[in-house]
């Protein structure tokens, strides 16, 4: 599809008096950019939002069939072995969910049977539990994550229920709105082997990520992240930090997971983990090791499929933004600045002029050298306890956690039916997302976005629905 | 056992289904509907009615290539009858058809006779010729896959059979019209 032509609406005022304000920082600037991916922006505000090759990419015929190989395998439901269609088997014995887009619908973020079950349901979860000893050690017949599937004649390892505290307050405004948080506690029952020990149980719950814009997220300037690390905002109590995460036995800046914990797209991590699908690189099924093992199928998905997923992963489409012009979101977008919200949620990065390469080696020249508007600064924050989950990955503390992108983030809703968000879905929408950066790194902003009266709190909300 | 076991679980996972669409389309549940037709106003999904539309047009070029180029394509390509979807109820000549004519349905605005405007007035209004065109391409689909079979002929038997190779083809390309001019005439008026 041939680009709209755009007119853009930019506010110079708005970015002279920021300037003024924190003229140390200049990474806001441009923020009414509509092409969030730069190059790799599409048009499309459907649920095929997160889901569409941008205009580079489908004009070659190559590398459009790669992305649609990709997309086809990704959302491919794989089956028990063994499979009677070549290519579709090695589900489990254990798993998670039977396909990427099962807890990925639409390349988004699945609606979670938290809500909906009150912890695993009948059908997928939706979403990873990580669950270690308070030594750091994963437990005896357990793995890094609890598997609450599993094929015909093996135990799922456990599931998870959840119950919710609600609790209600209202603004200090002359409007005194109320608003709600609910507070989740977590358990897990059904063990197929012997229970770990309760005092020592570590478990933290996490929602699938958007798939937006992550080969992007990859090919940032590494110097730019870097320079963001090292700008700490003393006066917001803000100290940026970036994730160092070890990936093939090489240090590299940690930016994939909530925690930013990968530094790669954990496609054949994923495949191996969730999928329970065995891979040259990860040649052991999950349940290796543990007391109901099974038939040894080998290596269940090709080296070339996994590429392709790769591919695909890295080049998804990044939606424009929509409604730049509105004039509520315009000054929401004032008020995002207002309550420091960028000092994390950074509107504008690069991406390297040096290609990434995918995992089968492959140069991503398409992702190179764009300006893109991805909403944050991809480092970890600390986030207070009450978000916290007591499981450090790499230098991630319990307490910290990655800045959440905020590109793509008001399409969910029309992607998945749903505006869950935060790393465990807490938040049931933008305003109680909002609310719970109430401690530490988040503190003042919550504060400010307090004090503001309900119409801008409205539209500092509409502007984030823009993203 | 094993069948005991994987009946219990796909009426498990059906019950979730039907509740699931059903609280999706309740009035009193999450109303998709008045989500879907309140769209650019307060209470909608969608930022604006050129996007919802473009969710119906989306839809709609979906279906026409997962029939011409994965229900169809995938057992033909192959000449394989395990990859004929609905074969053991022998069933995919009305299954493809009934694709096609939702399709039909969304474009027209009717179901069974009765309606409203469908996209086929907004269409008429930019471009009468452009309408009546796509109308008929339609039509013309579900004609050419219902002239798959001969006769009483399953889909499962017309795929392998060299004499049913024109018609499969043909329908294939009929349908492939269809999502052509959806995306390249239909989308670009709505979305300009």
């Amino acid at each position: 599809m041939d680009r709209p032509q755009l007119s853009v609406v930019v506010d110079v005022s708005l970015v002279l008096a920021i300037a003024g304000a924190t003229s140390s920082c200049t990474q806001w600037v441009d923020t009414d950019n509509v092409y969030q991916g730069g190059d790799l922006t599409i048009f499309d505000n459907t649920t095929m939002a997160y889901d569409t090759p941008s205009d580079p990419i489908a004009a070659d015929q190559d590398t459009l069939d790669r992305f649609m190989g990709g997309d086809l395998l990704y959302e491919l439901d794989r089956v028990a072995n063994p499979a009677e269609i070549e290519g579709t088997g090695g589900l489990g014995p254990l798993y998670c969910g039977k396909s990427c887009a099962t807890c990925h619908a639409g390349t988004g973020r699945t609606k979670s049977t938290l809500f909906t079950h009150g912890g695993t349901g009948y059908d997928f979860s939706s979403f990873l539990v990580f669950m270690r000893s308070t030594n750091g050690q994963y437990f005896p017949d357990y793995g890094r994550v609890l598997h609450d599937h599993a094929i015909f004649g093996v135990e799922p390892e456990g599931r998870l229920t959840v119950e919710y505290e609600e609790s209600c307050d209202t603004f200090p405004t002359e409007d005194a709105e109320e608003y709600c948080l609910i507070r989740p506690t977590y358990s897990i029952g059904d063990w197929y082997s012997d229970a770990p020990p309760e005092d020592q149980l570590v478990v933290s719950v996490r929602t699938p990520l958007r798939h937006v814009g992550l080969g992007l997220m990859l090919a940032i300037d590494e110097d730019e992240l870097r320079a963001l690390a090292a700008q700490q905002y003393p006066e917001y109590d803000i100290s940026p930090k970036l994730q160092l995460v070890q990936e093939r036995g090489q240090w590299a800046i940690g930016l994939s997971g909530h925690k930013a914990q990968h530094a790669d797209l954990t496609v054949e991590l994923g495949f191996l983990s969730d999928l329970g699908v065995t891979s040259h690189r990860y040649p052991d099924e999950i349940a290796e090791g543990q007391p109901q093992v099974s038939e040894d199928f080998g290596i269940e998905v090709s080296s070339e499929d996994l590429a392709s997923v790769d591919f695909y992963l890295h080049h998804t489409g990044v939606p424009a933004r929509r409604n730049v012009d509105d004039p509520e979101v315009i000054r929401g977008k004032e008020m995002f600045f207002e309550a420091k919200c960028h000092l994390c949620h950074t509107p504008t990065l690069h991406t390297a002029p040096e290609p990434i390469t995918l995992i089968d080696g492959t140069e991503a020249w398409h992702l190179t050298n764009q300006t893109i508007h991805p909403y944050s600064d991809y480092l970890l924050h600390d986030m207070g306890p009450d978000l916290g989950d007591e499981l450090s990955q790499f230098s991630a503390t319990g307490d910290e956690w990655r800045t959440a992108p905020l590109w793509g983030i008001g399409l969910q809703e029309i992607v998945n039916g749903h505006t869950h968000f935060l790393h465990d879905a807490r938040a049931r929408n933008l305003l109680e997302a909002i609310m719970w950066h109430k401690d530490e790194e988040g503190r003042v902003s919550v504060e400010i976005f307090q004090q503001l009266p309900k119409e801008d709190r409205d539209a500092l909300i509409a502007f984030v629905r823009s993203l | 056992m094993r069948e005991l076991e994987y009946l219990v679980a796909v009426s498990g996972a059906l019950a979730i289904d039907a509740e699931t669409l059903y609280v999706g389309w309740s009035p009193d549940g999450e109303d998709f509907a008045a989500s879907f037709y309140l769209a650019g106003q307060d209470g909608g999904r969608y930022f604006s009615q050129a996007d919802a539309i473009q969710q119906l047009i989306n839809g709609m070029m979906d279906i026409c290539d997962e029939v011409a180029n994965g229900k169809i394509a995938d057992p033909y390509d192959e000449q394989d009858v395990t990859l004929v979807e609905s074969q053991f109820s022998y069933n995919s000549i009305q299954d493809f058809t009934d694709n096609i004519r939702s399709v039909q349905n969304i474009y027209s605005g009717s179901y069974d006779g009765a309606g409203s405007p469908g996209l086929t007035v907004f269409v008429a209004e930019q471009d009468a010729a452009v309408d009546e065109r796509i109308s008929g391409e339609i039509q013309a689909a579900i004609d050419a896959i219902y002239a798959i079979p001969d006769g009483d002929q399953a889909f499962r038997d017309a795929v392998t059979d060299p004499d049913r190779a024109d018609e499969i083809e043909a329908a294939q390309q009929a349908i492939r019209t269809v999502m052509d001019s959806m995306g390249e005439d239909v989308l670009s008026l709505v979305v300009g």
